[in-house]
């Protein structure tokens, strides 16, 4: 399969579940609004090292908010209920609170819950205060800059982490051009986060390593200076390759975010240097969710 | 078509119309509905000696024309909605538990004491003690909305413990008198010794306050981010007459009781 003289693999993108949460972050503008997403999902790149995976989703007007503030929404993804959890409020204690002007709300109804101001009402020292408002219970935290709001809980989900493609271009600057621009296009959609610096991740993995202690080790195969050395999966002419990786509330969403960014990449075609589009598996032994990349992009 | 229960027959005293509700109305033929008993002057009498019940029955239920003696109205009500087109005597919407009660003139003392839930909207004046406890009650309001257009009599949100009340007008003394959680909003002007003996809530006053209990300490001027929280409940109720807050009004905070561990707050909007 080609798109304008791209070659599509065909092969899958293996993805696997997780747990997710959405919080709403407001602040006095937008600027300390993303500042605290920015510094909550930090360093939240990939539940290997980080325990979980997060990313801002997309920035809200105050007519979006509870409070009518400006805002960003942001998701975080776990493997499982407890890391979320753990993540959830240790972030929202050290990134959110901390940030001047901030407020902390649920992004996610339902009745599977994760506190989110239960725990950290604490920090009040017994001056908190309890607000329900319309069923919903808000602390207020005395803090030096007035009031930290934070609701009660969040609700969480089910959801999929590990969507990914590769791109594979004649030079770095070639891959790099087309993920920027096939970031700035899936960041439009709803319910995923590109949870790698920029969204892009030049360190591709594959599962386990030479070394023991070691659960995932350089994907060798897509390493440009392992070519000759290693069973490699590059032509000769194939400088770099870049993935980008999507984790989202659903399967249907991460396959739309996928097809968006395939799209935009192949729109940039051979002749701005993109010559193949592939995607990371594991020969379907690690996640159940397969995204098969002719069907998508049929 | 709602069911609809006209009076017939002006009483002598008092009626007291405890267990007329659209959740057991609503299981009962029209016949039925005739003979239930309710107290009139003292008496227990059955329905139709004061009332005409006619429609279907539903959950629906609509009373004409209303007075000032028809107590208890919705008292333990839990679903459906009660639509008085006229005043209403004392205690109704008494332990309301859900549903909405409709009144559109005004009503007497106690109008939604001990409400757990659901909605009583009064669209003219309420008298004393709304949403405050019964008799022999400890707590007052603990959930649901009262909403009242005019003005309220003393006490009004006495031992409120959660929920909202809504007072458009002017009211009278101790509006919040020993409030224990909850929001107490009043659009008017208040008697004296607002908030005495509140231990936790919001008293939110529209106007500056006449003469506020000497336990309660001056916060200073600030603004709150929770009041555009609870400004998106007050618009529900007051459309345009809800106050204006942005998130960077500057609000004047009273602290206190401090006689009473002092967590409560009242905040001055203009």
């Amino acid at each position: 399969m080609q798109i304008n003289g791209v070659i599509i693999d065909d092969t899958f993108a293996e993805a696997f579940g997780m747990r997710a949460t959405r919080i709403i972050v407001t602040a006095i503008n937008p600027g300390w609004a993303r500042q605290a997403g920015q510094t909550m999902t930090g360093f939240a790149t990939s539940v290997i090292g980080c325990g979980v995976e997060a990313g801002i989703e997309s920035s809200l007007d105050s007519d979006q908010t509870p409070d009518g503030r400006p805002g960003v929404s942001v998701l975080l993804f776990g493997m499982s209920t407890k890391d979320l959890a753990k993540a959830l409020e240790v972030r929202t204690g050290q990134c959110i609170l901390t940030c001047p002007t901030t407020a902390v709300y649920a992004g996610l109804e339902g009745s599977d819950r994760l506190p989110l101001g239960k725990n950290l009402r604490y920090f009040g020292d017994g001056y908190q205060i309890s607000k329900l408002l319309n069923n919903k219970r808000y602390w207020r935290i005395p803090v030096m800059d007035g009031e930290f709001i934070a609701e009660q809980d969040t609700g969480y989900c089910k959801a999929v982490g590990g969507g990914n493609f590769l791109v594979l271009a004649d030079d770095l600057p070639s891959a790099l051009s087309a993920c920027e621009k096939a970031v700035m296009a899936m960041r439009e959609i709803p319910n995923i986060v590109l949870p790698f610096p920029g969204g892009i991740v030049r360190s591709g993995s594959k599962v386990g390593s030479k070394y023991p202690r070691l659960v995932a080790s350089t994907n060798d195969a897509y390493c440009p200076t392992l070519r000759g050395l290693v069973k490699s999966k590059l032509d000769k002419q194939t400088g770099a390759v870049l993935e980008i990786v999507v984790n989202g509330l659903t399967a249907d969403d991460i396959a739309r975010a996928m097809r968006t960014g395939i799209d935009t990449v192949c729109r940039q075609g051979r002749d701005k240097g993109i010559r193949r589009i592939s995607a990371g598996n594991y020969g379907g032994k690690l996640g159940q969710f397969h995204f098969p990349l002719h069907e998508m992009m049929a | 078509m709602s069911m609809i229960l006209s009076q017939t027959r002006e009483q002598r005293g008092r009626i007291d119309l405890r267990g007329i509700i659209p959740e057991r109305l609503s299981e009962l033929d029209l016949s039925a509905i005739e003979q239930l008993p309710i107290t009139a002057d003292n008496q227990s009498v059955p329905l139709s000696e004061f009332f005409s019940v006619r429609g279907n029955p539903s959950d629906d239920l609509t009373i004409v024309p209303g007075n000032n003696r028809l107590d208890y109205i919705g008292c333990l009500m839990k679903t459906g909605t009660i639509t008085l087109l006229g005043d209403a005597g004392n205690h109704a919407g008494l332990e309301m538990q859900g549903g909405k009660l409709l009144i559109k003139g005004n009503s007497g003392d106690y109008t939604g004491s001990a409400i757990q839930g659901g909605e009583i909207i009064v669209q003219g004046d309420a008298g004393d003690s709304v949403g405050a406890p019964g008799a022999g009650m400890i707590r007052g309001q603990n959930g649901g909305a009262i909403h009242v257009k005019g003005r309220a009599g003393h006490r009004a949100g006495e031992c409120q413990r959660r929920g909202l009340l809504i007072i458009e007008g002017n009211v009278g003394d101790l509006a919040g008198y020993r409030m224990i959680a909850g929001t107490l909003y009043i659009g008017g002007s208040t008697g004296i010794h607002t908030g005495l003996g509140m231990r936790r809530g919001t008293i939110l006053l529209h106007q500056h306050a006449s003469i506020l209990p000497v336990t309660m300490n001056h916060s200073g001027s600030l603004p709150l981010t929770m009041l555009s929280l609870v400004n998106n409940l007050l618009r529900y109720y007051l459309t345009d007459n809800a106050p204006t807050i942005s998130p960077d009004h500057h609000v004047t905070r009273y602290v206190g009781d401090l006689a009473c561990g002092g967590m409560g707050e009242i905040i001055i909007l203009q």
